[in-house]
């Protein structure tokens, strides 16, 4: 074993570069690996540690109505006794401040007692916790976050008029606790006390506004089983019962889907650091394969010589592992911002110890296995060949490496599997990434080959350089691949970016994009609203019905609530497939369809519903609403409105693009079956500039108090920072994968330069100057580089096509100066590196390199 | 007293394309200890080949190569391994030095591998018996050819081998200090009293030896100058 070790040793100790270099590409792949990890970690812990303070209770009911005395009776049933119960509303709504000015808002209207856990910490009032809120109950007061303030120009002891009353501003909320359901809200907080809700006159019926009775158990009650016991009990699907840890998982989706989706880019720089560590061990035990055929003639068994090899590999890996880990300081920091900016959670990210050992057995693990196809060759090693003058030890070809690279592409997609949540996802990456793999290859193999034919018959420096790609393919193939599959990452991610900011619309004045968006008009309101807004210069458009409906049946089958499972709790699938289900659902009616709104299968509404006729009323179904309900062309759903049955058939499925903020439901039924049911209505304005939008929204508030107005403009804004945010986080994980791509190439060059030093000497005896050589340097790699971006850069284009279709209901729109930017720019520092690479042996004597060869 | 080596009726035969090539036919030879023979041939008789089988690198056909009584191709490979490492040594023509040991660690290789632990000073004798105290700490690379195959010859007599297989020594080397490295080697081999198989082209160096065999259609004769 000691000979192992020293022998290890002093071949790691005298291969300084080797080392360095492997080491350095592991490392910047690991580094992702084990940020991601970290940040992932933190969440996880910050949503487990911290639900009960994110909920602000053990359990709670949540429904888009009242919950009735008879369902609050019913779940009281099940709790044992001195369960707190605390209940608390929340709602968007205008806000207007002492100046007129107005804004969306989300009202919280809450009891006293809330939160029984955590707390609320305030600029001027300290930390608060639920049993110590006092004059908050007692006066019509209110605490608001420092974003409302500036928003509506509003400050400390000024009135905040909500609805048909106000409340002084008493103090700024820093952090708050409880109710913590979504990852992110697009409007500031307004905390009041439930006690005055009443006078807001805010919630009429139709309004749109969430009921949570929270629940705090006694000390040592088992939430989870009480938990159960709720969601027994509680048999409408419109109620969802939430345990704090539930709560958490909720709250902690967003951060969830970015870490999954970091961790499947992250895994792409790993990836492209192993190719380039093998890349590199490659050459370093072609290299040794002489030497080792010496050990085993003076009588090293070959086990002994392979685990020499697998004792450095588990050492390289160690040694790559520590700065990647320590880069962590360096990368955690700049998450911990995004995440700040994202949403209401605030999550403290530390690597764990978890992680840091995950990182050291990635590092050895992987090592070892992208060092699989090099290592067969020990096995096969032939030292009789020593004797031969001729013969190199080792360097005879096997067809029998592709196989040794499967258990690392095995290993791979294990790693997709465990670092995204989706099974789904999961593949999906992983066959795009190896058909992009596949697909750069042929398309390398092919390009090198066809590039030797073509321009066999030009200039010395191009006929050279092409040939040289062509006849030493090993190291040009893992050139290729890697920055091409680093370029597919660097353009994928703005190109979906920057399709989703063109189809929001922002940037186009003339887009059909509405400027402002009403909701939750009542039908008296709707008269008075229209002459308003005529006096104002403009007209309401797009007015549409939005009722409130419940499922009752789906194909004849009685609609049930269905269990939460604990392991949907991870999986973004199985969330959203739930999500859909639990929900009671808005529809609404109209016999014509939106530009925003286009006919999958299926046919138009025939007309007006004939009540006479004795057929259900047909709906049009969003297509990904109805797979979630398993619903298809033809089939019968039960739904209750305002407490009457109504049988429908599914006569289309529609794809809906919601990005066109124009009023979408789910559902829209044929025109006569729901006109006169309780309803309240949407409508958009068009076409107004900021200061006219800033000006009917103010007089809407002054005017109609209870209308909520979206600012579309300001909601895009910050739907495309919150996308902004994520996508600046994918981009750093990105620049990883070109960065580790451009350590390849450095590598590649420098062994491509060294492994053909004796070549390029002979060139130089036969004639060629340094500056000739050189520029063949630049024309290979740089064709390398640019061919490499090039691909890379249509397989992105492609992917983010795709991407749109599959997740964006194409909203796809071409970038064109950023393929270009990254194409040149690639070029560029391919060339540049390619030249540091092979600077040292260009610039030896050709004397020196025939001594050495 | 029994040969420290015994070839007898090996075969070997080698695929080439559609061609099956024999290299060795019913070769026999047999070396006792401390005899010096002289193996001669024109290039692609066979000699590499001959040393594979001898050192245990390579298999034959058929017949059997023993070592001290020990009959290779019935050993597995670790034991083969063994048998190199304690009966051993080799001189390639190519040095084949480990470039990344220094001249005393390359020396005392073969015993490390024999898990010694006094390698190092006893080494550093080894280098000074072929004149090279002086060059301990210095790499191959660092060093001329003549001064490479004295280390390849302190590392192939270090463990004091009773049979050293020795593959033209001398053969990258100018005549001189070829001339050197012989004297070397034949001195060593005589003082340790180990029997050596030199495989030469050149009769001068054949004549030196105790007897010399002509390597011809694949089978040994007498070679007579």
């Amino acid at each position: 074993m000691k000979f192992i070790f020293r022998q290890a040793w002093r071949e790691m100790r005298n291969s300084r570069s080797f080392c360095f270099f492997y080491s350095l590409n592991l490392a910047l792949g690991l580094a992702g690996f084990v940020v991601v990890d970290a940040f992932r970690e933190s969440i996880e812990s910050k949503m487990v540690n911290e639900s009960r303070e994110l909920l602000g209770a053990d359990l709670a009911l949540r429904a888009r109505r009242s919950i009735t005395d008879e369902e609050l009776a019913k779940a009281r049933s099940t709790l044992p006794s001195g369960t707190k119960e605390a209940v608390a509303v929340d709602f968007f709504s205008m806000a207007a401040g002492p100046t007129g000015l107005s804004r969306l808002v989300k009202v919280v209207a809450f009891d006293p007692g809330f939160p029984f856990h955590g707390s609320f910490k305030l600029q001027n009032g300290g930390e608060l916790r639920g049993n110590e809120i006092g004059l908050l109950h007692e006066q019509k007061q209110a605490w608001i976050y420092p974003e409302a303030r500036a928003q509506l120009g509003i400050g400390l002891g000024d009135q905040l008029q909500l609805g048909k009353t106000s409340f002084q501003i008493s103090d700024l909320i820093v952090e708050e606790t409880g109710l913590t359901f979504q990852p992110t809200d697009l409007a500031p907080k307004v905390f009041i006390s439930r006690e005055f809700l009443q006078d807001t006159k805010l919630l009429g019926p139709g309004s749109l506004a969430f009921y949570t009775h929270l629940f705090c158990l006694p000390d040592g009650a088992d939430s989870e089983l009480f938990g159960k016991g709720l969601e027994r009990v509680i048999q409408s699907p419109e109620i969802r019962t939430y345990t704090h840890r539930q709560a958490g998982h909720r709250a902690g989706r967003l951060l969830r889907y970015l870490s999954d989706f970091l961790s499947l880019v992250s895994l792409v720089a790993l990836f492209l650091a192993c190719l380039g560590s093998g890349f590199l061990f490659h050459g370093f035990l072609n290299h040794r394969l002489p030497e080792l055929a010496t050990l085993v003639s003076l009588g090293v068994k070959r086990s002994t010589a392979l685990q020499i090899f697998v004792l450095q590999i588990a050492l390289l890996g160690f040694l790559s592992a520590l700065p990647a880990i320590l880069a962590c300081s360096f990368f955690l920091p700049a998450l911990s911002h995004t995440i700040s900016e994202l949403g209401t959670t605030q999550v403290e990210v530390m690597v764990s110890y978890r992680s840091i050992l995950l990182t050291f057995g990635v590092a050895m693990g992987s090592g070892c296995l992208l060092a699989l196809p090099s290592l067969g060759k020990v096995l096969r090693l032939r030292p009789s060949e020593l004797f031969q003058e001729a013969v190199r030890p080792g360097s005879k070809p096997s067809g029998m490496s592709f196989l040794h690279t499967l258990p690392g592409l095995a290993a791979f997609w294990v790693l997709c599997l465990t670092q995204a949540h989706s099974d789904k996802l999961a593949n999906v990456f992983f066959g795009c990434f190896v058909g992009s793999l596949l697909l750069l290859y042929l398309l390398a193999r092919f390009g090198f080959t066809m590039g030797e034919k073509l321009l066999g018959r030009s200039r010395l420096p191009i006929r050279l350089a092409v040939r040289s790609l062509a006849r030493n393919r090993a190291g040009g193939l893992t050139g290729f691949l890697s920055i091409g599959l680093g370029t597919l990452l660097l353009t994928l991610i703005p190109q979906t970016h920057h399709g989703l900011g063109k189809e929001i619309g922002l940037d186009n004045p003339k887009g059909d994009l509405p400027s402002l968006f009403l909701f939750d008009l009542q039908e008296e309101q709707l008269a008075g609203m229209e002459a308003l807004l005529q006096k104002e210069g403009t007209t309401l458009g797009n007015v549409t019905p939005w009722v409130r409906g419940r499922i009752k049946t789906i194909k004849g089958m009685p609609y049930e609530k269905p269990i939460h499972r604990d392991e949907a709790l991870n999986n973004p699938d199985e969330q959203r497939r739930s999500s859909f289900r639990n929900r009671s659902f808005n529809l609404s009616y109209r016999d014509h369809l939106l530009e925003s709104e286009q006919i999958l299968a299926g046919r138009p509404f025939s007309g007006r519903y004939d009540a006479e006729a004795g057929k259900p009323a047909e709906i049009s179904v969003e297509h990904k609403y109805a797979e979630a309900l398993g619903l298809e062309l033809g089939d019968r759903m039960g739904i209750e409105v305002a407490g009457i049955p109504i049988d429908t058939r599914v006569v289309n499925l529609r794809r809906v693009r919601w990005t066109s903020f124009q009023p979408n439901f789910f559902v829209q039924m044929q025109p006569g079956v729901l006109d006169q049911a309780p309803k309240t209505f949407l409508g958009t304005l068009h076409h107004l500039n900021q200061q006219k939008k800033e000006q009917i929204q103010n007089t809407i508030v002054r005017e109609f108090p209870t209308v909520s107005i979206l600012d579309v403009e300001r909601t895009g804004k910050k739907i495309l920072e919150v996308v902004g945010q994520m996508t600046w986080a994918l981009q750093l994980m990105a620049t990883l994968s070109v960065l580790a791509g451009l350590v390849i190439l450095f590598c590649v060059v420098r062994e491509k330069a060294r492994s053909q030093s004796w070549e390029i000497n002979l060139q130089k005896v036969l004639g060629c100057t340094s500056q000739q050589l050189r520029r063949q340097v630049w024309i290979e790699f740089g064709i390398l580089g640019g061919g490499a971006a090039f691909i890379g850069t249509l397989l992105s284009l492609g992917c983010s096509y795709l991407l749109s279709v599959v997740v964006f209901d194409r909203v796809w729109s071409f970038r064109w100066d950023l393929p270009l930017l990254v194409v040149l720019s690639v070029i560029a520092l391919s060339i540049i590196t390619a030249d540091f690479a092979a600077r040292r042996t260009l610039r030896e004597k050709p004397a020196r390199l025939l001594r050495g060869g | 007293m029994n040969p420290i080596l015994r070839v007898n009726c090996v075969c070997k035969s080698f695929q080439q394309g559609n061609q099956c090539v024999e290299v060795l036919r019913d070769l026999s030879i047999q070396a006792d200890k401390g005899e010096k023979i002289a193996i001669l041939g024109p290039s692609g008789c066979g000699k590499s080949t001959l040393l594979s089988l001898l050192a245990g690198l390579d298999n034959p056909d058929t017949g059997t190569v023993e070592i001290d009584g020990m009959d290779l191709a019935k050993q597995s490979e670790d034991d083969r391994s063994q048998i190199r490492s304690e009966k051993l040594g080799i001189v390639f023509q190519q040095y084949h030095l480990m470039r990344n040991l220094n001249a005393v660690e390359n020396v005392g290789l073969p015993l490390e591998i024999l898990g010694a632990t006094d390698f190092p000073d006893l080494a550093r004798n080894a280098l000074e018996d072929v004149g090279l105290g002086h060059r301990a700490a210095h790499f191959p690379s660092e060093m001329s050819g003549g001064e490479c195959q004295r280390v390849a010859i302190a590392r192939a007599l270090i463990n004091r081998p009773p049979l050293v297989l020795a593959d033209e020594p001398s053969g990258n080397l100018d005549q001189k200090t070829g001339v050197e490295v012989m004297d070397l080697l034949f001195n060593l081999c005589n003082e340790f009293n180990i029997t050596l198989l030199l495989v030469t082209h050149n009769r001068d160096l054949a004549e030196r030896c105790d007897r010399a065999l002509l390597l011809k259609d694949g089978a040994l004769a007498e070679f007579n100058s």
